[in-house]
């Protein structure tokens, strides 16, 4: 086929391709039990590992949202409680769950990339089919679902620490006391907020890991390959969790 | 100490579940430990209620909104309350809140304490709905009608005023014409008769002259003999004070019992002995009228005479 078509087709092929690898994942849980040691190593390389910087990130986010909101809203006419207001459903809404995908992006989905095509390219994972072990259930099965167990778990813990971090920025700039800003937030506490970001980090979960796994199971070439795919992984995962969040904000809110 | 992924995983799972709870309880002002009581309300317009808006009673949150449901008469809404808030007979519900800075609570007003209580899931009744922006979209109309009204009236004055003053002919050009012709008359009799003019006033200030000294006069010679009467009666004044406060001492030694007038006043027994020499000395004067001899034999006096 001339290349002008196999360029236009290729996100089509993509997607088949991919839909085929997530659907043999799905038929691969079934032997979950086999690889439940590798799952256990996922969930902590993946979650409890990540912990740290995803809290660092969240206690920054929370900081500055509550400086730019005191900067911008607060006026004679505003009171400072709106502070908490918008600070907190804004990090329970969409930075606790964006910034911990893209933390995760960076950190898990490029790692993931390039561990899974490092064995490709060295026919690692040719070597483990030709054992008769199923790749797919397990060097995937394992990441994806580690994925979507441990994404909400960084989600709450981004969100608790982004709380705590805008609630003491207001207390160290003077914006606003920590009771006002709790008393903004029950205000306005929007009941869906927290389920919303979720519901969203299950999906984030999914995506980080399952796109940098099918990027990296099907690397090609050698070093330079799972450069690419390790660089691709990181920025599809990033795209991929903007598009989402955009098409969740319209079908659930 | 190296722990195990099973436990490093188990903890952060289970930790991060109870931040979750803690955290949507303590946001939604909910008890985090206690339970609450879900009651129901009926109002007609909510106002922008949404779940997980705060009920309040007295302006203090008390729980939450858990469901808003729409319904062909208004909408219904439940609310979850804090087990220690006690809803009695009488307690109504109504939307509250600005909507503009802060967001729409569920304000309940409560009943009398010593009514019955509402068992969780009852329907407490609505209050009478009234909000500031209901309030102005109701009386909007009304008010843009008399703002109607009145500049039309305004617009009709306006009217009337400039065709007053346009018209070369109007009601206006003849008062002002009348005006200067009434002017000018009566410039015309101040000309005329000036001289008389200038001699009453002439007379007027001989007049007051005269008046000013015989009132300077009679009003000195009056004001000192007002003055000595009152000297005089300033002293008499004293003298009468001072007689009025000897009387004051006296009648009070009488009340005290002081004296023979002041035992007289005070005590019952000596004005009943009195009484009954007084009926005595008259039976012996009656006696003596009657019968002289009788005292007159005793006295040699009388035998020597």
């Amino acid at each position: 086929m001339p290349s002008i078509v196999l360029r236009i087709t290729q996100p089509f092929f993509d997607i088949g391709r991919f839909t085929m690898l997530m659907s043999s994942a799905f038929m691969s849980l079934r032997e979950m039990g086999t690889y439940w040691q590798n799952f256990q190593i996922q969930l902590v390389r993946i979650g409890i590992d990540s912990i740290p910087i995803v809290a660092l990130a969240a206690a920054f986010s929370g900081a500055v949202t509550t400086v730019q909101t005191a900067y911008q809203l607060v006026s004679p006419l505003i009171p400072p409680r709106i502070i908490g207001a918008v600070v907190v459903p804004s990090l329970t809404m969409e930075l606790g769950a964006v910034v911990t995908g893209f933390i995760l992006s960076g950190r898990v989905g490029a790692r993931i990339a390039a561990e899974l095509g490092t064995m490709r390219v060295t026919e690692q994972i040719d070597a483990l089919e030709a054992m008769g072990l199923n790749s797919i259930g397990y060097l995937i099965v394992p990441r994806v679902l580690a994925g979507i167990v441990m994404l909400p778990v960084l989600y709450v813990a981004a969100c608790l620490v982004g709380i705590v971090g805008g609630i003491v920025s207001a207390e160290l700039t003077g914006v606003v006391s920590t009771g006002e800003f709790i008393q903004g937030a029950r205000e306005h506490w929007n009941f869906f907020g927290p389920y919303f970001g979720l519901i969203k980090a299950f999906v984030f979960g999914f995506l980080i890991t399952a796109v940098s796994c099918y990027i990296g199971y099907y690397t090609k070439g050698g070093a330079d390959g799972v450069g690419r795919s390790t660089t691709r992984a990181a920025v599809m995962s990033c795209v991929l969790i903007l598009v989402a969040d955009l098409i969740l904000a319209i079908l659930l809110l | 100490m190296k722990l195990p992924n099973e436990l490093k995983i188990g903890l952060t799972v289970v930790l991060a579940g109870i931040i979750f709870y803690v955290g949507i309880r303590f946001f939604r002002d909910l008890p985090i430990f206690g339970q609450a009581s879900v009651y129901h309300t009926e109002l007609m317009n909510s106002s922008g209620l949404v779940t997980g808006n705060i009920v309040a009673v007295n302006g203090v949150g008390v729980g939450s909104i858990t469901e808003v449901q729409l319904t062909l008469t208004g909408a219904y809404i439940s609310f979850s309350v804090q087990d220690d808030v006690t809803l009695t007979e009488g307690t109504t519900a109504s939307a509250g809140g600005f909507g503009l800075v802060s967001s729409m609570q569920l304000n309940l007003s409560l009943g009398p304490p010593d009514a019955p209580v509402y068992v969780p899931g009852s329907l407490i009744p609505s209050a009478v709905q009234s909000d500031i922006l209901t309030d102005l979209a109701n009386r909007t109309p009304a008010v843009l009608s008399r703002v109607d009204t009145v500049l039309a009236g305004s617009s009709q004055a306006i009217s009337a005023a400039t065709a007053l003053l346009a018209g070369p002919e109007g009601q206006m050009q003849q008062t002002l014409t009348s005006i200067r012709n009434s002017s000018d008359a009566l410039h015309a009799i101040l000309m005329a008769e000036q001289g008389s003019l200038q001699s009453v006033l002439q007379g007027l200030e001989d007049l007051t002259d005269t008046a000013e000294a015989f009132t300077e006069d009679s009003l000195g010679t009056t004001t000192a003999k007002l003055k000595e009467v009152i000297a005089q009666l300033s002293g008499n004044l004293d003298v009468l004070e001072s007689t009025t406060n000897e009387l004051n001492t006296l009648l009070s030694s009488i009340n005290q019992g002081k004296g023979t007038l002041g035992k007289l006043a005070t005590d019952d027994s000596l004005y009943f002995e009195l009484k009954g020499a007084s009926a005595a000395l008259r039976r012996i004067l009656e006696n003596f009228e009657e019968d002289p001899r009788q005292y007159l034999e005793h006295l040699k006096l009388i035998d020597f005479f």
